[in-house]
């Protein structure tokens, strides 16, 4: 499967056009709330590894109780999280997609790419806007560190575009299995649609990096997959939000 | 949209309208029971099944629309395969797996259904087949045009299914219903790739959900 500049651009035009019209309902709903490489270039499992890697460096010490070994018994002992606890971790990962796309910026330079990058993260910033509505005071306005810093290791490390692209697109599939984790455990009607509609588009924003780096669905069984899955999804519990 | 939408009602044949394409079109839609005096049925899978689910007339009236679209989907890329219009291996190939993909969504819906003591839907929606999406078919003529069809029909299951978030009485269907939805959206986002029609806006909408989705019980 080719890709040209073109159909990337106006792909990216697309789901840019599907996320606004997306995000002036959201707008509504917040508004309510306050007022009431493809095969060749890596895989999300590599990523993952890498992730884990990343969170030591972030928080030093605390990794040990916060890493996934620990995940399963800090769940069982944890208090149940809020729909404000959850609004509150999936703004801090919002911003550090935001900001791992800003890095992955500086190391772009196909216009087409650049434009991916430029529009996803503006997607990503208005996410985390919507989070931070849901989550009110205990909004903390700051990147995951351990997201921010998994997704940066993979950044510095690649050699090339492809490379670069691969990691964005771990990174929404990613943020799509941790939306559909967070579905599973929200209860606000408000927040849950809010979730549901960006859940899709970070889906979107995953096949169109999967198809720029030229994934094929009959060898890559990530690209496409039938369902939606939480596998690699984001938590709390393994990415906790700052402070 | 809540349980109190007239979309609701018992049994009304209700005029309204489907956006499908950007445009809007009338229907006339049977509203099948989705909120009646029956009461929430709950029920053990007859056999070795470990799920177990309550099954009001309302997730079940979500799940078989759902389920009705399904259907629908493969019925038109069957339809598509077996002409001539589609050229291009790489389209036929999507066409192909997506398919295959709707199936599976099928199947995984109405083993829900069954499991909630309901009744599946087997066929394609009446409804949307009759009035929204036959004239469309009917209208190919060129492989653009295929490839906006499945745009426009993938994009209206897409928000369907995200219009079911947040709507059922079990809240772990919202799971279950966004685990399709999403990849509808994916499937989406190819069809947008290849496809030639203008980017300027989005013609339904795909977030609005009151305007893209298909009302719970349309066709059933």
């Amino acid at each position: 499967m080719e890709i040209s500049e073109a159909s990337l651009r106006r792909m990216v035009r697309q789901v840019d056009d599907l996320h606004r019209e997306g995000m002036k309902t959201v707008r509504d709903e917040i508004a309510a709330v306050h007022t009431g490489a493809a095969a060749r270039v890596g895989s999300r499992r590599r990523f993952l590894r890498h992730a884990g890697t990343g969170l030591a460096l972030a928080i030093g010490g605390t990794v040990v109780a916060a890493g996934s070994l620990a995940t399963a018994a800090s769940a069982a002992t944890a208090p149940p999280l809020t729909d404000q606890d959850i609004a509150k971790f999936s703004e801090s990962v919002e911003l550090a997609v935001v900001a791992a796309y800003a890095l992955a910026l500086t190391k772009l330079h196909t216009p087409a790419y650049v434009a991916m990058a430029t529009t996803f993260s503006g997607h990503h910033m208005d996410h985390a806007k919507a989070f931070a509505a849901f989550a009110g005071d205990a909004a903390t306005a700051t990147a995951n560190p351990g997201v921010l810093v998994a997704v940066s290791d993979e950044l510095h490390e690649a050699p090339d575009e492809m490379h670069v692209l691969s990691a964005a697109y771990d990174t929404e599939n990613a943020a799509a299995a941790t939306y559909l984790y967070a579905i599973g455990l929200l209860n606000g009607v408000e927040i849950l649609g809010t979730t549901a509609s960006i859940l899709p588009v970070e889906a979107q924003h995953a096949t169109a990096l999967g198809y720029a780096l030229g994934k094929d669905p009959d060898t890559d069984a990530e690209y496409l997959p039938p369902f939606q899955t939480t596998d690699d999804e984001l938590t709390p519990a393994t990415y906790p939000v700052a402070g | 949209m809540d349980s109190d939408s007239p979309a609701f009602l018992n049994g009304v044949n209700r005029r309204r309208f489907v956006m499908f394409g950007g445009v809007a079109v009338a229907t006339t839609a049977v509203i099948s029971a989705c909120r009646g005096a029956t009461p929430p049925v709950s029920v053990a899978p007859p056999t070795t099944s470990t799920t177990v689910l309550i099954g009001s007339p309302k997730d079940l009236a979500l799940l078989n629309t759902a389920i009705s679209l399904e259907i629908l989907a493969q019925n038109v890329y069957t339809q598509i395969l077996a002409g001539t219009l589609v050229t291009d291996p790489t389209t036929q190939d999507l066409l192909k797996l997506f398919q295959a993909q709707h199936g599976q969504h099928q199947d995984e819906l109405t083993r829900t259904v069954q499991a909630a003591g309901g009744t599946p839907f087997t066929k394609p929606n009446p409804v949307i087949m009759a009035q929204v999406v036959q004239p469309r078919l009917a209208a190919l003529s060129s492989q653009a045009d295929v490839v906006t069809l499945a745009y426009d029909l993938e994009h209206m299951m897409s928000a369907t299914c995200q219009a079911g978030v947040g709507m059922f009485d079990h809240a772990t269907l919202n799971t279950l219903i966004i685990q399709i939805g999403a990849i509808e959206a994916r499937h989406t986002a190819l069809w947008s790739i290849l496809s030639a029609k203008s980017t300027t806006g989005t013609p339904d909408g795909a977030f609005q959900t009151d305007q893209d989705a298909v009302s719970p019980g349309t066709g059933l």
